[in-house]
């Protein structure tokens, strides 16, 4: 009795729990061409306006997916007065053009248009914030490691929202290390919580408040003790328009739920009319210190 | 006419009890009449029934239950009179075609948007590998929806599983299932009665939107021992009941277990030990005072546990997660006058879920860590039936909650580092809700449900306190044919935060805070009952709206807790920061022909309905279709008697497939990199999605097959069950996912998409018996 049982539920297991697939034909497939891809942030103190372009794929077919940009393409930005065109350049991997051409100033608005060989066309807009913050401080630490003879630098973004109006804002801070005659060589400072995360705020609910970002914090770069080095901490405080902020909060969903099939899908954020990706704007703080 | 009413008679009352003859189990809904009047009043909870009526010389009574010999009493009403009845079970007859039975009407009865399916048929109708599930025959019945496949969640009109009020015994069911919702946790064993409400509310439930489940168990034969058992693939149960002092008190102990984990124990290495098992235990014990007072006391226990213990070199380390609820009710009756009955009952829940990573090391140091999460209810109520006379029935009642949350405990031992620590973050608030409500018959054809529930909710720093009024009214147009009408607002200060929503036990039920408001809904439905008395049918149709506002959603890529990122993982989670509140409407038209009993039974489902959303947050803020949005949904559920010894039964579903959002496109999405190294993007290949909900999964369907033998013993019962799970092995899609091929002939990939189908066609058999 008990091994007929036995039987019977290694049976029902095999064949109950070992999942089958198919491939599915019996539903309306997800159908879409390929699309443009436009990605372009200004502010008013790039010296180089960047736009880059790529396409996307159909999620059902045979294209391949590249990071190749499209190349032909006719890119032209305007603020309703002066207009520029931008020209690829292979190094940059983007189109550029001068922000002498087309200088980017706080509160106007700027049109980005894109047209490639085969008619396809997308275009966006975006109002460059007015830069707000007030008292962007950069509050530094240091400490011995515990794991090893290094120095490691912990900092901290401090600023005052204005209050009144929707503010957006990113943080950023890198280390800028100079050898001898060597360029200037940069790293990133991780920030403590995700620290893979883009950081954004919002003052959504902390209208006027004193923001501080977490703790971020970056080993102090050991190079060759021959040669004079310069460390420098870099801390940027972006004060960002919405489509900024929505973008980069998307991909940051998009970043967590990567391969987990029980979490919401990510519907990444696009103000492209008739494409995909973002043309966005931001003012840019910068506070700078030098490391010992 | 046997009755007539006359202002000068005076009145008496008959009340009592009705029981089961044979096991004395109290009969719950028993309908107490007048023949060819509209007179007449229903058992309550606990198998109580009064009627007030003018003295008479020749009084007919009838009692009547689905399933029962209806008993007729012929008396004379010159004093007030206590009257217990017994009723006869039909399955004790044999072979006897019972004659002007009469069920119990829907016609009659103002309530609208009920279902009740009587135990026996649950134990009938076959089920994935042979465990019978209450829940999942909810699921056949119109208006009600199973989320995905071999799912015990419920989705009452377009809610949620966490929208359902789910109460054993008065106590309320947190985590209603077992292995990842594969199963519930109600045996069918240990139950009496099973009842769903999926509108028109009775102003005597309160604290969900969309359903209440209302379970009883039984109390225990009070007359002779009697036992009932079974052998399945995956589990074994055994229920016992019987009397402890005959006809004053009696016993009900019930459980169920898992053997997978001893099944492949010999199968393992012998220093490591792994598995998993889930179990559940009801037990019930009552005392029979006399006609005025009656005790009872009933738990419920049970638990999943997946574990893993490795020994070596003298260290021991056990790692694991392991979940469950227990509940326990006291109950009071008391009857303070005939007209006047009381219950109050204490009240006790608890759920509690657990991942835990212990490890020993033969130099006696140790390391544990704990994580816990919770919630645990002690709570008070009392409920008063009054039948003051023939045209009211009123009850009234309070309920008052104290709820502890515990989004996350983390207990950590560390000997090497001399580390303990215990981070507990409860939350303590009060719920409660006080009710009246009347059953009114101003005239013969006219029958109202009026009730209004005001309901409170006390977290620190912040109080809401809400009305809710209900209404609900039948008239009827002919004899066996009504028109009804009902309203409910409701109130849901308790939510569940869910990966999935497919019930894992990593689910988290929160209160409402200060930044997260209650849940709300109102709903309206009008429908049509019409009983087929002579061939035992009654045919509803109804069509309701319902719209919630303030409902929880998960923001787009809001993930929490996983298993798979351990007790380190657990606490870092901020469920206010997950949450976005939004609306919700639902509509529909639902079409029910049920006969519950004969040698022929079963019903006919059908459901037309739409389920719409909008979060400020969601889907850019645009309406789209709920994931469980089902146009139509068909269930065909048949019990045929083909011999005393042979039982066939069936059920075919057909439901639209669920909305979800599969990728459209793909490409490099490029984050802005500000600083020194802005020449360089850093790309990430994400999904190009569309409108969220916009493509449908194939439609779901699915044939079951099921065939009982039944064999009477000198010892009592035993019957042989084989079941078919899709039998004819439909393909249903479970989910979705796009693969790739690539051909390196002409080096290109292709991206197809593909279905993972869980079940194919499943056989099954168990063993059971009773005596």
């Amino acid at each position: 009795m008990n091994k007929r049982i036995l039987f019977i539920f290694t049976f029902s297991l095999l064949i109950g729990f070992s999942a089958c697939e198919k491939e599915v034909t019996n539903i309306k497939l997800p159908q879409a061409s390929s699309k443009l891809v436009v990605t372009s942030f200004i502010s008013p103190q790039d010296t180089l306006l960047r736009v880059s372009v790529v396409e996307s794929i159909p999620a059902i077919g045979k294209s391949t997916l590249s990071s190749n940009d499209i190349r032909n393409a006719t890119v032209t930005m305007s603020d309703g007065d002066r207009s520029v065109t931008f020209t690829y350049h292979d190094t940059d991997h983007a189109y550029v053009a001068d922000a002498e051409e087309l200088p980017i100033i706080q509160g106007n608005k700027y049109t980005l248009e894109v047209n490639d060989t085969k008619g396809r066309k997308a275009a966006a807009t975006c109002t460059v914030p007015i830069n707000q913050p007030i008292g962007v401080e950069m509050v530094i630490d240091s400490a011995k490691s515990d794991y090893a003879d290094f120095m490691q630098y912990y900092m901290m973004l401090n600023w005052q929202d204005t209050p009144g109006e929707i503010n957006y804002y990113r943080i950023f801070a890198e280390i800028a290390t100079t050898q001898g005659s060597h360029s200037p060589f940069s790293q990133r400072v991780y920030f403590e919580g995700s620290s893979n995360d883009i950081q954004l705020f919002t003052d959504n609910r902390l209208d006027g408040a004193k923001f501080s970002s977490s703790r971020g914090s970056i080993w102090k770069p050991s190079y060759n003790p021959d040669y004079p080095t310069a460390n420098t901490l870099f801390g940027y405080l972006l004060n960002t328009d919405e489509h900024y902020y929505r973008y980069h909060q998307s991909l940051n969903n998009n970043y967590h739920t990567d391969g987990n099939p029980f979490a919401e899908p990510v519907l990444l954020y696009s103000n492209m009319n008739g494409g995909l990706g973002v043309f966005a704007s931001y003012n840019r703080n910068t506070v700078s210190m030098p490391l010992k | 006419m046997l009755f007539s009413v006359s202002q000068a008679q005076t009145k008496y009352t008959i009340s009592g009890f009705v029981r089961e003859k044979g096991s004395s189990e109290q009969l719950i809904g028993v309908n107490v009449y007048l023949p060819g009047t509209t007179i007449g009043t229903t058992t309550n909870t606990y198998g109580f029934y009064s009627i007030t009526l003018p003295a008479s010389d020749t009084l007919t009574l009838v009692f009547s239950y689905v399933g029962y010999l209806p008993e007729i009493k012929r008396l004379k009403l010159a004093q007030q009179l206590e009257l217990n009845i017994d009723l006869l079970p039909e399955a004790l007859l044999q072979e006897v075609e019972v004659i002007a039975k009469r069920q119990e009407k829907v016609s009659e009865t103002p309530q609208m948007s009920t279902i009740e399916v009587p135990v026996s048929q649950i134990k009938t109708i076959p089920a994935l590998l042979g465990e019978k599930d209450v829940l999942k025959v909810l699921q056949l019945m119109p208006g009600v929806q199973k989320g995905s496949e071999g799912n015990s969640g419920i989705y009452v009109r377009g809610g949620g599983p966490d929208q359902n009020l789910i109460i054993l015994d008065d106590a309320v069911v947190y985590n209603a299932y077992h292995l990842f919702g594969f199963f519930s946790l109600f045996n069918g064993d240990a139950l009496k009665s099973v009842e769903l409400t999926k509108g028109g509310f009775p102003a005597r439930y309160g604290g969900r939107l969309s359903s209440v489940i209302e379970m009883n168990m039984k109390e225990g034969n009070k007359e002779k021992l009697h036992g009932e058992g079974g052998i399945g693939l995956i589990s074994s149960r055994l229920t016992l009941e019987g009397p402890l002092k005959k006809g004053k008190s009696s016993f009900l102990i019930s459980g169920r277990r898992t053997y997978a984990d001893a099944l492949i124990r010999p199968l393992m290495p012998k220093e490591e030990r792994g598995g998993y098992y889930f179990y559940d235990l009801n037990t019930k014990v009552n005392y029979d005072f006399g006609r005025k007072n009656k005790l009872y006391l009933s738990g419920y226990f049970g638990q999943d546990r997946f574990f893993y213990v490795d020994k070596y070199d003298g260290n021991n380390d056990k790692t694991g997660f392991n979940w469950g609820n227990a509940t326990g009710t006291l109950r009071w009756n008391h009857l303070f006058t005939n007209k006047l009955f009381a219950n109050t009952s204490f009240i006790f829940s608890n759920y509690k879920f657990n991942i835990y990573s212990r490890e020993k090391n033969k130099d006696g140091s140790q390391y544990n860590l704990d994580y816990f999460s919770g919630i645990r209810d002690f709570g008070i109520k009392y409920d008063i039936d009054f039948f003051p006379n023939p045209q009211h029935a009123i009850k009234m009642g309070i309920l008052s909650t104290h709820h502890r949350f515990t989004p996350s405990a983390l207990v950590l031992k560390d000997t090497d580092i001399a580390e303990f620590r215990r981070e507990v973050d409860n939350i303590d608030v009060v719920e409660s809700g006080i009710y009246v409500e009347d059953l009114y018959k101003p005239l013969p054809q006219v029958r109202i449900n009026a009730g209004f529930r005001l309901s409170h909710f006390a977290a620190k720093n912040k109080q809401y306190i809400r009305p809710e009024p209900r209404i609900s009214a039948s008239y009827s147009l002919r004899e066996d044919l009504s028109a009804k009408a009902s309203y409910a607002r409701m109130n849901q200060y308790v939510h569940l935060i869910s990966n999935t929503g497919i019930g894992l036990p990593t689910d988290l039920w929160v209160p409402t805070t200060a930044r997260i408001a209650p849940q709300q809904s109102q709903q309206i439905a009008i429908g049509i009952a019409k009983d087929f008395s002579d061939k035992g049918i009654t045919l509803t149709t109804e069509a309701y709206y319902k719209k919630s506002d303030n409902i929880l959603g998960y923001k787009e890529g809001a993930s929490f807790l996983l298993i798979e990122d351990g007790p380190e993982g657990a606490n870092q989670v901020s469920w206010e920061d997950n949450v976005t509140a939004g609306q919700a409407w639902s509509y529909g038209l639902e079409f029910l022909v049920q006969k519950k009993v004969g040698r022929f039974s079963g019903w006919v489902g059908y459901t037309l309905s739409w389920t719409q959303l909008q979060f400020d947050s969601l889907n850019f803020g645009k309406k789209y279709y709920a994931r469980y949005d089902r146009r139509h949904d068909i269930s065909l559920v048949g019990i045929y008697e083909l011999s005393p010894k042979i039982t066939l039964s069936g059920t075919w579903v057909y439901g639209t497939g669920n909305a979800i959002t599969l990728p459209i496109g793909e490409y490099f999405a490029k984050p802005h990199q500000p600083g020194g190294q802005s020449g360089s993007f850093y790309m990430s290949s994400v999904n190009d999605y569309g409108p969220k909900n916009s493509f449908r999964m194939a439609a779901y369907h699915r044939l079951d097959i099921g065939i009982q033998f039944h064999k009477k013993k000198k010892w009592g019962e035993r019957t042989w069950e084989i079941s078919l799970y899709n039998a004819y092995s439909r393909k249903n899609p479970f989910f979705y996912y796009i693969d790739s091929r690539y051909d390196n002939n002409t080096q290109t990939e292709t991206r197809f998409l593909k279905q993972i189908t869980l079940f194919p066609i499943i056989p099954s058999f168990s063993y059971s018996f009773k005596f």
